[in-house]
Order: structure tokens, then C-alpha cells, then sequence
């Protein structure tokens, strides 16, 4: 079997290899994590993937290029402290690690270190990054630490 | 279908396609709801209350009692898990995880990249003619990809003999892309065929634009 699609690839995993939940019972409670997953997914990602930015770059040159990014990073991620801020524990929807983790994280980490982003308006968001930053499951998963790592 | 005691409340707009996939699902599902207008083009989306509900300014966002959901893929998900009657996602894991590729497609691929500001930002900086080109390659490629992926998996509808969560996320954008942006849908025979499927159903002729009630026409 083959998926494609990292939601659908997490999902899938949720459902054939229930141990270690990615997701909480609770029915409201996932609903925050489906939110979050989506607002990195759709709203945020789509506009920062690099076929994107090479277009506006190629028209109007890379100072527009980043005032892109940093418009819907900055978007999304106001909306995310918002969501999350009556529901977060030690990580995003609690004292687990869940589905809107797994979205955030990484999306964390490429706005500190791709885009080097002023991160000081998401206070929670900012803590988050240093509890995943804690977490071997998350360090071992890092660009860095791939086979395929390229220094750049 | 329309009365205050409904539990669920849909915060919508008749041309948004995103919300046009919660009406049809709501349909299937067999589920009443309050249909209650934000007028896009207005700005009604910016209003302090509406902010309260959906911080990005978007619709759809559904509310059931306490509850309040953004978002259409996260809101399709927990109706399918509150209300599990007329399932949105079939058992078998190989489809299951079809449907959700494509709902993602579609959803993150796909409708960011030609909802209305992204392209008023795009003709604004670039012109008209290259808002056009930029939406018709968003377009296209995201069709080609659901096209091939379709293909052997297609019968009346996207992904077997059931209306599904791809059929929701794909009819709505088939007919944006053929009435909005004159896409030519013969180019893409399953995709065609899927929407022909979905277009003879009550439940997604109720969920047209212009059969909502804050369609001007």
C-alpha cells in the first residue's frame, strides 16, 4: 500500500498502529488539533513552498519575496496562539504530543531558521519550539538529521 | 432545514467554495443547520465578532453548542466523528487515505493559492493577464495530479460507488474552475465524470451558490 499526503500518511498510521495516540479521545479536543494541522497546512505552508516563492521572487525580487512570507506566517500563526491559547499544556493541546504538534513544529522551526522571523508575538508558539526542541522523537526527525542533508 | 432550535450553525458565504463543501457534506450527512451570512465582499469576514469565531477571518466555521470549528477540512472530520451516520470516509485504509489525499490537494494545493486575496494581490503587483496565467497553472496542475491519481479508482463517483470526502472537496472546485475561471474541464475526462455524478444529487443541488439565501443573483 502507498500514501501520499502528509495527513493522509498520519491518519493512516493513527488507524493501523493505534499505540501512542496522535490524536485525543475527545471529540472537541481533536477538533483544535484538525484546526491547527489545517491552519499550517493550508494556510500558511501552500504560501511558503518554494515553487511559490521562486515566482514572486523572479517578478519583484527577493525584499517582496520575504514580506510575503512573513504576511502569512505572521497571519497564521496570530491565529494559532488565539486557537490554542485555552487548551495548550506542556505542547499544543496538552500535556501530550498530538496531530497539531507534528504540524507545528516543524512550520516552528522553518520560520526561526529559514525565514528568521521576530518570534516575540507568539509567546506560546515560542514555547512550544522549546519543548519539541526537548523531544528526541522531534530532534531525530530534523532536515540536519536526514540522510539526504545538504548543507546550505 | 432553516430554524433557530437547529444545533449546528454554519457561518457562510454563497460563492465561497469552501463553505459550499461543509453545505454539501451537511446535506449527506442528513444534518439540519442555521445558515448564517458573512458577506465577504463586504468585509462582513473583519468584523470584531466574526474575528472572535475564526481569528483568520474565513468562512466556513461551523458551531454545534459549544463548539466551534474552522476550517472545512477540520470541520468535516468532526462531523464525520460526531455524527457518524452516511460515513464521509469509507473502512477500506487504502481508500480512506485516497480520500484525504485528495481533500488535501485540493484544500492545501489548490484553493490557497486562487482564493480572492491571493489573486487581488497577484493582479494588483503583476496585472490581469498574469493573474489568469497564475490561476490557470494553480488550476491545472492540481487537476492533472487528481486526474492521474483518479483514474483507477473512479466509478460514478470519486473514489467507488459512494459519495465520499473527495467528491465534497472536488465538486465544488470542478465548478469554480469551470464558471469562475472558464478552466476547460474536457481536459480531464474522470474529473468530469465525477462532477456530472455529483451534480444529479439533491443533496449537492441544495448546496449551490446561487440556492443559498444570501445569493444575489
Amino acid at each position: 500500500m502507498v500514501v501520499a499526503d502528509s495527513f493522509a500518511i498520519l491518519m493512516y498510521l493513527e488507524e493501523k498502529y493505534p499505540q501512542h495516540p496522535l490524536l485525543p479521545q475527545d471529540l472537541h479536543k481533536r477538533a483544535i488539533n484538525y484546526q491547527a494541522a489545517n491552519i499550517v497546512s493550508a494556510s500558511i505552508q501552500p504560501l511558503q513552498n518554494l515553487v511559490v516563492l521562486k515566482y514572486i521572487e523572479e517578478k519583484c525580487g527577493s525584499g517582496e519575496r520575504l514580506a510575503w512570507v512573513k504576511h502569512h506566517i505572521e497571519k497564521g500563526f496570530a491565529a494559532l496562539e488565539k486557537l490554542l491559547k485555552d487548551h495548550a499544556g506542556k505542547y499544543a493541546t496538552g500535556d501530550e504530543v498530538f496531530l497539531a504538534d507534528l504540524f507545528l513544529a516543524p512550520q516552528i522551526h522553518a520560520a526561526l531558521k529559514r525565514f528568521k522571523m521576530d518570534m516575540t508575538e507568539f509567546p506560546l508558539l515560542l514555547r512550544l519550539n522549546d519543548a519539541y526542541n526537548e523531544l528526541p522523537a522531534f530532534q531525530d526527525a530534523m532536515p540536519e538529521k536526514q540522510p539526504d542533508y545538504v548543507p546550505s | 432545514m432553516m430554524s433557530s432550535s437547529s444545533k449546528l450553525v454554519l457561518y457562510s458565504y454563497w460563492q465561497s467554495s469552501c463553505a459550499w463543501r461543509v453545505r454539501f457534506a451537511l446535506n449527506i450527512k442528513g444534518l439540519a443547520y442555521e445558515y448564517r451570512s458573512v458577506h465577504l465582499r463586504k468585509g462582513e469576514q473583519f468584523s470584531p465578532e466574526f474575528k472572535k469565531l475564526n481569528p483568520l477571518c474565513f468562512v466556513p466555521v461551523l458551531v454545534d453548542g459549544d463548539i466551534v470549528v474552522s476550517d472545512s477540512f477540520a470541520i468535516l472530520l468532526y462531523l464525520n466523528e460526531k455524527y457518524p451516520q452516511i460515513a464521509l470516509l469509507p473502512s477500506d485504509p487504502q481508500l480512506r487515505a485516497l480520500n484525504l489525499q485528495v481533500s488535501n490537494i485540493v484544500s492545501s494545493s489548490m484553493q490557497p493559492l486562487i482564493m480572492q486575496s491571493i489573486l487581488k494581490y497577484i493582479e494588483e503587483k503583476f496585472g490581469p493577464a498574469e493573474r489568469q496565467l497564475w490561476v490557470q497553472h494553480n488550476i491545472e496542475r492540481g487537476f492533472q495530479a487528481l486526474e492521474k491519481l483518479l483514474k483507477d479508482f473512479a466509478s460514478t463517483y470519486a473514489t467507488g460507488e459512494e459519495v465520499y470526502m473527495a467528491d465534497v472537496f472536488l465538486a465544488p472546485q470542478i465548478s469554480v474552475a469551470e464558471m469562475r475561471f472558464n478552466i476547460d474541464m474536457s481536459k480531464f475526462p474522470t474529473l468530469n465524470r465525477i462532477y456530472k455524478s455529483c451534480k444529479d444529487l439533491p443533496e449537492f443541488q441544495a448546496s449551490v451558490p446561487e440556492r443559498q439565501p444570501d445569493a444575489e443573483l
